[in-house]
């Protein structure tokens, strides 16, 4: 698998510094701004829905560095060993936002993830046995799991430094198989074709992880002269509580990702960003978990820009180009991934 | 190729828009040539355009509550507005304020004695993106900038009298022979 949750954390993670928030920043002699705020009308007890479409199509298999073949996992079950040989696995995430501002201060955020995703694996094959007929698929489109997500700007008269705190929910469909005693748990979307049908999807390609997480988060934006925007935003996620646990348990990795970013504000209209999102992810933790092939360290370059498209509404579009990879075992990487969203602030 | 495919259109559009297909001017703003038209919508509810202020000299002040230099040039700005009213010296000032301080911004207003209206948006139109605060702006009596703000760094710090007498001063002293 893997890098499904690792490469999905470093886009959703990276999401919330797509749209321009409030930010200002006032030095001791002259002040520095970027009121984006003034553009929703400002003031207190207002709303923002955000519908975001992410596209991440991992096709290509990679260990530490460098792209591998499917001959040279499979390799390594030629000689005894075990290890996965999975060919693709497909992610398009529908996300609906839901943001309530009592006060231009804070701002509460519900996130609700529609998940469509596809995975393909040749199983534990040896190199002989990378056939189509060996290939075994599952495909499903579910709700994951919801986050809700408070923030605080009050922290400076100008809002230009804020606070995350969050969780994410358990509500995705969770579940696994035990590969030790062949115990299922939980209510796991299954392999559909090949020889593995009827077999639980791994744990971590599940619609959810059936955890609740936490998460933290800190953002910083300045303005550096009249037409650019520099910013900063770092996000930590990690599981608290899970649902599977004893004998059978699973606990997904902490992610820590960090953006740093530049926004050209010459024209309220279109603004470009280019983005370096860092992100780092621990490995999967239980007797469910792949324990091996799901840490690594990536960065992505991602271009994009937000569109005004009337008074509050704005679209905003992002691609993100893998710049850098490490990756622990044999994980599937995307070559790229995609992002679109439109936002409505009333 | 899907990847380049979607790349492409992005990176021409961002290259069209971002400096290739135009100059990289963050405002319109040159000494000696037509000030941009500027409108204050002010809290007394009067639209102000600079057009119709021909024949007056007109200081165009950008400022918010927050901002600490703004605080402190604000009344200098007013007493000296008010003592070269009669020489056709206007005032306009323009609060990068939102809608949720307009309280506040109507306490610091009530103190001026020239109009104030909230800006509504970082874009001031030709005046470019108001990234930096206080900043000011004069106009002769012929509706020419004679002052970019943007171009002083020490515009940061605010207003002070001897300022003033050098930048407006001799723009009111002309205008009256």
């Amino acid at each position: 698998m893997r890098a499904r949750t690792l490469a999905a954390a470093a886009a959703l993670l990276a999401a919330p510094v797509l749209l321009p928030t409030t930010a200002l920043a006032c030095a001791t002699c002259g002040c520095t701004l970027d009121t984006d705020d003034l553009e929703s009308d400002g003031g207190a007890d207002h709303w923002r829905v955000d519908l975001q479409y992410t596209y991440i199509d991992q096709s290509q298999l990679r260990s530490g560095s460098h792209a591998v073949s499917s001959g040279t996992a499979a390799a390594i079950n030629d000689n005894g060993g075990s290890q996965e040989v999975e060919q693709d696995t497909r992610n398009t995430y529908l996300t609906l936002g839901l943001t309530y501002m009592p006060t231009p201060d804070w701002a509460v955020t519900t996130q609700l993830p529609y998940i469509f995703r596809g995975h393909s694996t040749y199983g534990n094959a040896t190199g002989d046995q990378l056939t189509s007929e060996n290939l075994s698929s599952a495909n499903f489109a579910q709700l994951g799991d919801v986050r809700v997500i408070g923030s605080y700007q009050g922290l400076l008269p100008t809002h230009a430094l804020g606070l995350e705190l969050g969780v994410k929910l358990p509500t995705g469909t969770y579940g696994g198989q035990n590969p030790a005693t062949g115990v299922t748990v939980g209510r796991p979307v299954n392999f559909m074709s090949g020889p593995n049908a009827g077999a639980a999807l791994d744990t971590d390609l599940q619609p959810g992880t059936g955890s609740t997480d936490i998460i933290l988060g800190a953002s910083y934006s300045q303005a550096i002269s009249q037409d650019f925007d520099a910013y900063i935003n770092g996000r930590y996620q990690a599981a608290m509580m899970q649902e599977m646990t004893g004998s059978n348990d699973f606990r997904p990795g902490n992610t820590a990702t960090m953006s740093l970013g530049l926004r050209y504000e010459h024209t309220p209209v279109m603004v470009p960003q280019m983005q370096i999102n860092i992100t780092r992810r621990s490995a999967d933790q239980g007797s469910l978990a792949d324990t091996t092939d799901t840490a690594g360290t990536v960065a992505y370059l991602s271009p994009g820009a937000t569109f005004r498209l009337a008074r509050g509404v704005h679209a905003y579009a992002f691609m993100q180009v893998p710049v850098f990879s490490h990756l622990d075992g044999y994980q599937l990487f995307p070559r790229w991934t995609a992002s679109a969203g439109l936002s409505y602030a009333f | 190729m899907p990847f380049k495919r979607l790349m492409l259109p992005l990176l021409a559009a961002l290259c069209l828009w971002g400096g290739c297909g135009r100059p990289a001017l963050a405002n319109d703003l040159v000494l000696g040539r037509p000030a941009p038209p500027i409108t204050l919508h002010s809290l007394d509810g009067r639209a102000i355009a600079l057009d119709s202020l021909r024949g007056r000299v007109v200081i165009l002040a950008f400022w918010a509550t927050w901002c600490a230099p703004c605080r402190q040039e604000l009344p200098l700005l007013s007493a000296y507005a008010a003592r070269h009213a009669a020489q056709g010296l206007t005032v306009l000032g323009f609060s990068l304020d939102g809608a949720d301080t307009l309280p506040a911004v109507r306490r610091q207003a009530a103190g001026l004695g020239f109009p104030v209206g909230l800006l509504g948006s970082a874009w001031a139109d030709g005046y470019g993106r108001m990234w930096r605060l206080p900043v000011s702006f004069v106009i002769d009596r012929h509706g020419v900038l004679r002052y970019d703000g943007w171009d002083d760094d020490d515009a940061e710090a605010g207003w002070t009298e001897q300022r003033l007498n050098r930048i407006v001063g001799p723009l009111l002293e002309s205008a009256a022979r």
